[in-house]
């Protein structure tokens, strides 16, 4: 944990560091930096059982976490910092501390206590992310990106399977990715085209991901090509989105493992439409390469639709549902958004769901409070 | 119901003065109106006023945009700070700074109100330039503020015009548009504009600050203002890419 610390505080500095630069480089040009965040409350209550109502079924929890992000721009530089702290109560406390204790959780999130994971979760805890920290150059021909930064090769709502630096967080209402370690080309190829460079390096370089994406506008439809060494395998991928009267998106990736068993396919396609004041999307997706593809989603067989209604400029409410065909399991999410004030939103949620294997109903209800600065 | 709507707009155009301008042809009106509202090249400072019932909501922005097929906007107040449009012909890119993520937005979505507002994406990135995309037919005269307009009817001649029919109050001394009513197809009024505010710049009168107010919508209007007008500006043309979109 102390090793932990020294590493976030080091990255801080580098960040300082790496801001003042890019500011004092554009000193004499439109140079420009601003410091901006948010105050994110979130408290729920939940029920998980398969129908028993003991109080052990019961929980409660909350977060607030405090985002700041910093960033400054030159003519020629750019750098940017965001960072996360966290205080997190009852539920949401014993589900942070249960994924330390799993390994799943990454490196970079840190529990402040410094208890051991495998000790008892704590009431209360706090929590610390560093999301992103990278410098980008910018030349005529090309941008170059170094640090902690998000590579983002997402074409459809819910499921790309192109997209392979998708770091989800999942706890909130709504993915939020984070920040992949990479260094990053992007070669501008006139003026809706590019080809992208990534690489994301392990301390085994050998298990890091390296891709190169070629993308472009033809026709009216917006496509890309990648190919990529990830891990221990290949992946390619195409996906594109086009639009006739209503958006339609597709998205498939074959992946091939070095140790010569058989490669996975992985496809997902969509269409978004509106009407009025209500829009709607509808997404499906192929997983042939089960849990060892994608942990999330290791169904075959994949659902996602939403509906939005706009009921004014200052209110909206949505449903979403996601549905594992083949599994009978899904989730549903109810949600009322209201800007409650000047970069104030408040909005809540009903979410249900339902597994089939354990027969386990999950309900949780809650709110999202947010103040943007 | 088509009969009842076509009635009524021809029951608005009955009200004007039939008269027009003496020696004036309405493409005489329009290139005047066109030569100030229209421009090449343009940077400004934009502010949305949003108002819902008695709540409002602002958002800030910073606009480049070339003819009527180029536009880049960046948002600047603290909940849309660094979100990012890129506008190509009909194509449209939004630009989400903390995901990093562009995302090309289907053309249905263009008639939508930009960011919650009564104003459109076509309405905020585009040139006016009504003769490019509009046929016009002179309605006659009328007053708009104390002031004495050119009534105009606007019937779309390409399909990438943003309204089927538009009615323009064009001020008959400086040719600028002092309001306008927006119709669908079905000629249903879709929404009414009005200026607040003209400026001069330069040898051209502009409208600076105009509010927008949807019909399908109760109680809402939207107050778009313009600041740092920069009719002209040069521009890099390699500000209107998808590389710039995320830089």
């Amino acid at each position: 944990m102390k090793q932990r610390n020294t590493m976030t505080f080091a990255a801080m500095a580098v960040t300082v560091v790496a801001v003042m630069a890019a500011a004092s480089a554009g000193a004499q040009d439109a140079s420009s930096w601003n410091l901006g965040g948010s105050v994110v409350a979130q408290p729920y209550a939940a029920y998980d059982g398969n129908g028993s109502l003991e109080a052990a079924d019961f929980s409660y929890g909350s977060a607030t976490t405090l985002g700041l992000d910093l960033r400054a721009r030159g003519e020629r530089a750019r750098a940017e910092a965001s960072a996360e702290a966290a205080v997190l109560t009852g539920a949401s406390a014993r589900a942070a501390w249960s994924a330390a204790a799993s390994g799943l959780a990454r490196s970079d999130e840190l529990l402040v206590p410094g208890a051991a994971p495998a000790s008892p979760a704590p009431a209360t805890l706090a929590a610390f992310r560093l999301r992103t920290l990278y410098l980008k150059l910018d030349f005529d021909w090309a941008t170059l990106a170094a640090g902690r930064q998000v590579v983002n090769y997402n074409r459809g709502v819910l499921w790309s399977p192109t997209d392979l630096f998708n770091e989800l967080d999942l706890t909130g209402l709504s993915p939020v990715r984070l920040g992949t370690d990479a260094l990053r080309a992007a070669v501008p190829l006139g003026t809706t085209g590019g080809f992208d460079l990534v690489a994301a390096p392990t301390t085994a370089p050998a298990d890091g991901r390296y891709s190169a994406r070629l993308s472009g506008l033809i026709a009216g439809i917006d496509g890309a090509l990648t190919t990529a060494r990830a891990g221990k395998g290949w992946m390619f991928g195409a996906d594109f989105k086009a639009d006739i009267e209503v958006g339609i998106y597709g998205d498939v990736a074959f992946t091939l493992p070095d140790s010569g068993q058989a490669g996975a396919l992985r496809a997902a396609a969509g269409v978004d439409w509106s009407i009025g004041d209500f829009v709607m999307a509808a997404e499906y997706y192929y997983n042939g390469g089960g849990a060892e593809a994608d942990t999330l989603f290791p169904g075959s067989h994949n659902l996602y639709a939403s509906l939005l209604w706009n009921a004014t400029e200052l209110f909206s409410l949505s449903g979403t549902v996601i549905w594992d065909i083949a599994d009978g399991s899904g989730t549903a999410l109810l949600l009322g958004s209201l800007s409650a004030a000047q970069n104030a939103t408040f909005q809540a949620y009903l979410k249900a769901g339902y597994e089939s294997s354990t027969t386990q109903v999950s309900v949780q209800a809650g709110l999202n409070i947010e103040v943007k600065f | 119901m088509r009969l009842f709507k076509s009635a009524a707009m021809a029951v608005v155009c009955a009200g004007f003065a039939a008269a027009a301008a003496p020696g004036q042809s309405v493409e005489e009106i329009l290139a005047r109106a066109d030569a100030n509202m229209s421009y090449e090249s343009i940077r400004y400072s934009g502010r949305m006023e949003i108002t819902v019932g008695g709540e409002t909501r602002y958002k800030t922005m910073d606009v480049l945009a070339q003819g009527t097929n180029k536009a880049f906007a960046e948002f600047t107040n603290p909940e849309d700070r660094g979100t990012r449009y890129l506008k190509l012909d009909k194509n449209l890119w939004i630009y989400f700074p903390k995901e990093q993520d562009t995302v090309k937005i289907s053309g249905h979505l263009l008639k939508e109100g930009m960011m919650g507002s009564d104003v459109s994406y076509e309405d905020a990135l585009e040139s006016a330039d009504y003769r490019a995309r509009y046929s016009a037919l002179l309605k006659g005269e009328d007053t708009v503020n104390g002031r004495r307009c050119f009534v105009v009817q606007l019937s779309a001649k390409v399909p990438t015009a943003s309204y089927d029919r538009q009615l323009l109050w064009i001020d008959a001394e400086r040719y600028v548009r002092l309001k306008s009513e927006m119709y669908a197809k079905s000629g249903k009024l879709l929404k009414v504009g009005t200026t607040l505010a003209v400026v001069h710049l330069g040898d051209r009168w502009f409208p600076a600050r105009t509010e927008l107010v949807s019909k399908l919508r109760n109680n809402t209007r939207t107050v778009f203002s313009m600041d740092k007008i920069d009719i002209g500006a040069a521009l890099d043309e390699r500000q209107f890419s998808l590389s710039a979109l995320s830089k």
